[in-house]
């Protein structure tokens, strides 16, 4: 915060200097719109989206890029996990963020600095800023990016921390409530803020330029360490049911974009390949049940999109988006909720089409329609969805500046 | 005479000759072409070049062009552009296609751009000229002023901050210019380089947000946090405890705004438990074989509360009864003697701590609270179709303890019949299995209520709920 305070500073005072250029930059977009799943609707609501910059120029070399982006979501985002099975959700997040760029001769280093908010209400006792699942983050980084003839390289690390303030487990608030005996059997090596983490995350991106298509190519690894959750045991005579040792997870992530470079017709086609490594296990007191490696996953998602591009600013969108989901270690139950052999996999679709027409200077008029269906083989679904459809439609305004 | 002319001569030939330029600080791939061959320029060589050499720049590739009188032109990325000639009077260059900026010096020679659509003149300045590959020509001026000619000989002179643009169709008037002077350093504009740069920080939030909705998605599907029947957030944790070898504790945990509850369950066996206690759990109520199971539960122990006031149950004297003596199959689970007890503040230290007996049953007989029956009143308030009971009774003293009983989807829906397809052998109380339940006690003792949702499946299998 004391970074973001001498950034700010030095920003502000910058800002005097007669050569210093700036480039203001805001993009606003506001729908209304509504959310169904299975049938079942949400009620019409709002979803905005705020992206304001104003880029320093402090010479033709060294720019400064803060940057403010803000969102409300009154109503779910069709890829948002809707197994939740909330319709009410409401989201909202600031995020102030400030890069530094130098580059000369095609080589650019760019450390940045950010700091978000992020408030969501779903039930009607939560109000902003008493949400469950209420969440900071502080982020610091850099990234190298070498513009070359034959491709352009990016390197970049970024460190973010992430706090849950209205999350901590039960058992620490349970300390003078239940008796001692009790209360000491389950809060051997029990954290506390059970959902904050450090992550650290590095990577690389190859990007090249054959004939009019843009390949971008990025491999990242990203180490969570959940500093405060204990690794759950199985119930052993004697033995906690938390080890000492923290919950670590690793993702790694290899990802690809091809697209053209035509103006009247943007066709691209995406692929990630991503995999979630856990030490991290799960205990179903209900059905006794010790799960290991309860969190990892392997997932496959192929995207395509095609964008037809009017003369007159406006364009007309379809993607297909396919991502196929396999844990590791999580069993799947049958509609009783009793354990089988086989490990849970998910299949999502996700088509969504859109339109957007200049009705203004740098003012759209868009409209989105989106429909996913998410099956798999989880057949228990007392907490969770595993099995739904969901659509949702959006009409609204886009402003670019 | 002679020596004159011979003078003149060399003269003019040196003249000439040295206002060649040179290129220099080439980087990426640069080519030149003095006669028919392309070369490529080294990087950091300084090569001098003759009227019309063409020079072209790849992606990520720049170069600088120096004049005799100290003015400079840096040819872009992707940009094709020649050098035509230079004399004391003049510099003449043309740009086909990509961008170049001119640093010329002032008071010095006529200095001119051409570009397929326009032609710009000036005598000191810095600025900016590009041609796209549609033949569109833009000027952008840093410094001094410019003046842009059309094919159709139409100017404008372009000052400092403002640029103009020149179309298959001619001319436009001058405007304001909001770009910042670039080194052309990128192949990207600057106002396109600023959106990048700001749509990269905006996907590295995105990223952090699809984590963190993925960590709140394995909270519902790990089923510690829900709805409750009243609309209010429930946070739940369920654990198991080995106390000692032929016991399992159930312990749940529940937090809401401003309140905590909590239940737990000491179950002990016969004799020493697998460290799979479900080979254990499903065969706790019935068991079917032809002999009793080996491992059967003896004692119970459940306690619900709110921190303040509590009910207690406990069964003793457990074993598993055979429906046909002679000839079992089916074993059914019993305890010979089970107790109910509550406690607000007053009633703690009763009974050795667990409160006011209410009930009990010992080998085959109940006794109340008062000597007498208690009175019941059992209702379906939302009707037969919603899983919601509520049960009271009311003692000879004029205590009384109710339950509200509901079977909830973690989103706080109150379960109905016609949620579910029953198979023939299913009854309601299989809703249990799939289902949340919430239990909320009040009582004439109680200062509030006890509110506990958990899932139930635990318990249900072994007798203490059910729902008719």
């Amino acid at each position: 915060m004391k970074f973001l305070i001498y950034f700010s500073f030095v920003f502000f005072n910058m800002g005097l200097s007669a050569d210093v250029g700036f480039i203001p930059s805001i993009d606003l977009s506001i729908y209304g719109g509504k959310y169904y799943i299975d049938g079942d609707s949400s009620s019409m609501d709002l979803k905005t989206e705020l992206f304001g910059s104003y880029v320093i120029n402090l010479d033709e070399e060294n720019q400064i890029y803060p940057v403010y982006s803000g969102y409300y979501n009154g109503t779910q985002d069709i890829q948002e996990l809707a197994g939740g099975d909330v319709l009410t959700r409401q989201r909202m997040g600031h995020t102030f963020s400030l890069k530094y760029k130098r580059s000369k001769d095609f080589n650019s280093v760019k450390p940045r600095v950010s700091y978000s908010i992020n408030r969501i209400k779903e039930t009607k006792d939560e109000s902003w800023g008493k949400g469950l699942f209420d969440y900071d983050v502080i982020s610091v980084g850099f990234e190298l990016e070498q513009e070359r003839p034959e491709a352009t390289y990016k390197e970049y690390f970024d460190f973010y921390k992430v706090d849950y303030p209205n999350y901590a487990s039960l058992i620490s608030k349970s300390n003078t409530v239940i008796d001692t005996t009790t209360y000491s059997e389950l809060s051997e090596n029990a954290g506390t803020d059970i959902l904050n983490s450090r992550n650290y995350r590095l990577g690389f991106s190859h990007i090249t330029f054959p004939k009019d298509i843009v390949f971008t190519k990025d491999f990242s690894f990203t180490y969570k360490d959940y500093y405060d959750q204990s690794i759950i045991t199985k119930p052993v005579m004697g033995n906690p049911i938390f080890k000492s040792d923290k919950r670590k997870d690793m993702e790694f992530k290899i990802s690809s974009l091809l697209e053209n470079t035509s103006k009247k017709i943007y066709l691209s086609l995406g692929t990630d390949l991503l995999w979630l490594k856990s030490n991290q296990n799960s205990y179903d007191a209900s059905r006794t049940k010790y799960i290991e490696d309860y969190y990892g996953y392997i997932s496959f998602s192929i995207y395509p999109t095609v964008k037809f591009n009017f003369k007159n600013g406006g364009n007309f969108s379809y993607s297909f988006s396919y991502t196929r989901l396999n844990y590791t270690g999580r069993y799947s139950q049958d509609v009783n909720g009793d354990y089988l052999a086989s490990k849970i996999n998910q299949n999502y679709y996700l088509s969504s089409l859109a339109i957007s027409y200049p009705i203004l200077k740098n003012i759209y008029a868009r409209g989105i329609y989106s429909y996913q269906v998410v099956n798999s083989n989880m057949r228990y679904e007392a907490g969770y969805r595993y099995n739904y459809d969901s659509q949702s439609f959006l009409l609204g305004l886009e402003m670019s500046f | 005479m002679k020596f004159l002319t011979i003078f003149s001569f060399v003269f003019c030939f040196l003249n000439s000759y040295f206002y060649g330029a040179y290129i220099t600080n080439a980087k990426g791939n640069v080519f030149y072409k003095e006669s028919d061959k392309w070369e490529k320029a080294g990087e950091n060589k300084r090569i001098e070049i003759k009227p019309n050499t063409e020079i072209s720049t790849e992606r990520a590739s720049s170069v600088e062009v120096y004049f005799d009188n100290g003015s400079k032109v840096k040819v872009g990325p992707m940009s094709y552009y020649k050098f035509e000639m230079e004399n004391d009077k003049e510099i003449n260059s043309s740009l086909y296609i990509g961008k170049i900026r001119n640093w010329v010096r002032k008071m010095s020679k006529e200095y001119k751009v051409r570009t397929p659509g326009a032609v710009c003149g000036v005598r000191g300045t810095d600025f900016m000229v590009e041609s796209d590959k549609n033949g569109v020509s833009r000027v952008e001026v840093y410094d001094g002023s410019v003046e842009v000619k059309d094919l159709k000989n139409k100017s404008f002179i372009v000052r400092k901050d403002e640029f103009v643009e020149v179309g298959r169709d001619g001319i436009k008037r001058p405007m304001k210019n909001s770009n910042p002077p670039s080194d052309l350093n990128s192949s990207l504009n600057p106002k396109i380089l600023a959106k990048k740069e700001i749509y990269s920080e905006i996907s590295k939030d995105e990223v952090i947000k699809r984590s963190q909705t993925e960590i709140q998605s394995a909270e519902y599907q790990n089923r510690k946090t829900a709805v409750d029947a009243f609309g209010y957030r429930v946070r739940m944790e369920e654990y198991v405890i080995r106390p000692s070898d032929n016991q399992f504790k159930y312990v749940v945990l529940n937090t809401r705004e401003n309140r905590f509850d909590f239940g737990k369950i000491l179950f002990t066996f016969n004799t020493a438990l697998p460290s799979d206690l479900s080979q254990v759990t499903r065969n706790m109520m019935s068991y079917y074989g032809s002999s009793a199971p080996s491992i059967y539960l003896t004692e119970i122990n459940s306690v619900m509360s709110n921190t303040v006031d509590k009910v207690t149950e406990e069964g003793t004297g457990g074993y598993m009864k055979p429906d046909n003596p002679l000839n079992p199959s089916v074993w059914t689970h019993q305890f010979t003697d089970y107790s109910f007890y509550a406690a607000g503040k007053n009633e703690s230290n009763e009974n050795g701590g667990k409160g006011r007996l209410l009930w009990s049953y010992s080998n085959g007989s109940y006794s109340y609270l008062g000597g007498i029956r208690p009175e019941s009143l059992t209702l379906s308030p939302e009707g037969e179709n919603i899983l919601h009971n509520y049960s009271k009774n009311t003692y000879v003293d004029g205590t009384w303890i109710s339950s509200d009983d509901y079977v909830i989807f973690d989103n706080g829906k109150v379960a109905s019949i016609s949620d579910f397809y029953l198979k023939p052998s299913e009854d309601k109380d299989s809703f249990i299995d799939k289902l949340n339940f919430q239990r909320v006690y009040k009582s004439s003792m109680f200062d509030d209520k006890i509110d506990l949702v958990f899932s139930a499946k635990l318990l249900k299998d072994i007798g203490i709920l059910s729902i008719k």
